[in-house]
């Protein structure tokens, strides 16, 4: 339960959740709505999928994520969501980003 | 890990004990012994039906073993089938075990009530009836709850996926809110109203899912008339 409060805690991946309460999404298609790098994402979808909150299937060469949440998760998103929670940790991701941006990319170097 | 040990010794234990209080309600209401053996004989076959499982399961077990290391390390393809069929076997007894916790409890507690009342530790009569609604409400708001997640695999059009988890979340939250509504028509109605409000409630939740349901079907033949 830790963990999904953890997931819901951050405003990027609980809009990730309401994405896909509309539909099954790849990780391209997602990352489109953010403006953050790929790392960061890859990184946001990895937490949500240790909470148990989405589901990835690989289809082709492309990762497809749905969300697997249960009812009482989802309220706990609306609740997440009405009463902003994770405003603490918006300034902990932004941080956690701009790390995420300095550190070089293999390949690039 | 942890629930899945305790899941598995309840649904050992439970069975055990339902026939142990159906023999002292045998022994102290000897008159309803038909009602009596009618427990044990369902407690029996809980226990059957569980045994029957889990032999499979063990023996299922052993020959993905074979699978797995019988033939080396030749076919990766083979052993990655070997575990999702000790995966799809494990889920399987799981499903088991929750039915005949719930099973159990749902006629232990009863049976506890009865027995109370009969050595009149319990004044209210009606308490038994009242414990298994409770049960059946609780039982009713977790299937719901993990409705949602129980998807089946992506396909390759992605409005049809969108429509199925709709209707999984819908069917959800109906079957969580007659859960609840059930719950506190147990717990606060007397029992004579309780019964008749909750069968309502019950058959409400199952109307509306039908109703889901065949919107489902005809969305489903709107959006991809080559499925069908």
């Amino acid at each position: 339960m830790n963990d999904v409060f953890k997931a819901l805690s951050d405003p990027t991946r609980r809009r990730v959740l309401q994405l896909l309460r509309e539909q099954p999404m790849s990780a391209g298609e997602l990352s489109d709505h953010f403006a953050v790098s790929k790392p960061t994402m890859s990184a946001h979808f990895a937490v949500l999928q240790q909470a148990g909150l989405i589901d990835a299937q690989k289809s082709g060469r492309t990762i497809i994520y749905r969300l697997v949440m249960s009812v009482l998760e989802e309220a706990l998103l609306g609740f997440a969501q009405t009463f902003g929670w994770g405003l603490e940790s918006k300034r902990t991701t932004r941080v956690n980003q701009s790390k995420v941006a300095r550190r070089p990319v293999k390949g690039e170097a | 890990m942890a629930f899945s040990w305790i899941r598995s010794q309840a649904a050992s234990a439970l069975p055990i004990l339902g026939i142990a209080l159906a023999l002292a309600n045998w022994n102290a209401k000897p008159a309803a012994a038909w009602a009596w053996t009618a427990a044990i004989a369902m407690f029996l076959v809980m226990v059957a039906v569980r045994q029957g499982f889990q032999f499979a399961f063990r023996r299922s077990s052993k020959v993905t073993q074979y699978m797995k290391h019988g033939l080396g390390d030749t076919d990766s393809d083979f052993r990655q089938d070997a575990d999702v069929v000790k995966a799809g076997l494990a889920r399987t007894l799981a499903t088991v075990n929750n039915g005949v916790v719930f099973g159990a409890l749902m006629m232990i507690i009863p049976l506890a009530m009865t027995l109370a009342h009969a050595y009149g530790l319990v004044d209210d009569p009606t308490g038994g009836r009242r414990a298994s609604m409770i049960i059946c409400g609780a039982y009713l708001v977790l299937m719901g709850n993990a409705m949602p997640r129980a998807l089946p695999p992506v396909t390759s059009k992605p409005r049809l996926d969108a429509l199925i988890q709709a209707f999984h979340r819908r069917a959800g939250w109906t079957w969580v809110l007659c859960g609840l509504a059930f719950l506190t028509a147990s717990l606060a109605l007397p029992i004579k109203t309780a019964g008749p409000v909750s069968m309502a409630l019950v058959g409400a939740a199952m109307i509306a899912t039908v109703v889901q349901l065949l919107r489902l079907a005809r969305q489903t033949r709107q959006h991809a008339p080559g499925l069908n």
